[in-house]
């Protein structure tokens, strides 16, 4: 699993290397959205579920809106 | 004004998250005008400006901010690629390290505000969360101050030792792995700048972190997924942190010696240096 993941950063990292300015930045948030994606869409399904059943959803209490 | 505030300005690098707007309180009972600098490049200017913290600042001080979005695209470039292919030779994949790239162009940009106003105190809101970042270890924070020194700012982080909340990221937690930096407090931390704004009306509770209400006040800062990838699975796969810090502090004090050659001749030649250039929008 190490060495897969080092395989893996050298491979993302080369990458980034060889790109300018403007195209480094974009793959880097290209990158962070992949990542967060996910979690994201996981996310949006939860609340959905939880609307549906009429039950409030725990993590409304971080919202402090104002 | 208060008894104890003084008749000078300082400049605080402000995101308008928790660390940096306890910061902006801290600096606004010791000087009688606070400028406010939030930075933007190519991949944070979509994100929020944190006027709305700004506003809660002067509701509770009065009107002693001043707040300036301030442009590091080509600033941000120029560190990040002088002399590439000698440095990529140097310092192989730590070119990846744009978060302290990002940093040190806040930094080279606050200092080019401070000189242009006359401003010789400037402070930020680094704690000791995230510390693989090279902006927040502490021989690269050396190396920042002696760069405000040369330029005649005394540069401070007045929340950096205290205490962080507990909660981490799950995704930090996916990627950080097994090197996760010590061991969760079994008890809640009490002097938090969170708990310090929350007790002063600032903050709605004493940990706002990672919630929506923080990611509206926030400016974004540069993408870091790719360094944290590189940090925990590149550099610290078959290496240990003293390693890293050793070469993160080799490639800054390289990066440090650049820009303050840019800022002696910004100060010596004002809108003709080529840093005034840069620094345009």
């Amino acid at each position: 699993m190490r060495l897969l993941r080092y395989v893996a950063a050298c491979l993302l990292c080369s990458l980034a290397l060889v790109l300018p300015y403007r195209a480094r930045a974009l793959y880097l948030s290209f990158l962070a959205a992949a990542v967060h994606a996910p979690y994201a869409w996981f996310g949006r399904l939860s609340r959905r579920i939880l609307d549906s059943l009429r039950v409030s959803n725990p993590y409304d209490r971080l919202d402090y809106r104002d | 004004m208060t008894a104890s505030t003084t008749a000078t300005e300082c400049a605080v690098l402000y995101s308008g998250g928790t660390d940096s707007t306890c910061v902006a309180a801290l600096m606004a009972e010791r000087h009688a005008r606070v400028h406010l600098l939030t930075f933007e490049d190519i991949a944070t200017r979509g994100s929020p400006s944190p006027t709305a913290n700004v506003e809660r600042l002067r509701a509770k001080y009065g009107d002693r901010f001043t707040h300036a979005l301030l442009p590091t695209d080509r600033l941000l470039e120029k560190i990040s690629y002088e002399r590439y292919a000698r440095n990529l030779r140097r310092h192989g994949f730590f070119m990846v390290a744009t978060p302290g790239f990002s940093s040190l162009s806040w930094h080279a940009r606050t200092i080019a505000y401070c000189l242009d106003h006359g401003i010789t105190h400037a402070a930020d809101g680094v704690t000791r969360e995230l510390q693989h970042f090279p902006g927040h270890l502490g021989a690269v924070l050396e190396l920042w101050r002696g760069l405000y020194k040369d330029m005649g700012i005394a540069y401070e982080n007045p929340v950096r030792d205290w205490e962080v909340p507990p909660d981490r990221q799950f995704l930090d937690r996916l990627i950080v792995g097994a090197h996760g930096f010590g061991a969760q407090p079994e008890t809640p931390p009490q002097r938090t700048t969170g708990v310090w704004l929350h007790e002063r009306g600032l903050a709605p509770a004493p940990n706002v972190k990672g919630s929506r209400y923080d990611f509206a006040m926030q400016h974004a800062c540069y993408p870091f997924v790719l360094f944290n990838i590189f940090v925990f699975w590149y550099c610290l796969a078959y290496g240990d942190m003293a390693r890293y810090e050793e070469r993160c502090a080799r490639l800054f004090s390289e990066k440090v010696d650049v820009v303050r050659g840019w800022l002696l001749e910004y100060r010596r030649l004002g809108p003709r240096s080529e840093l005034a250039r840069w620094m345009e929008s």
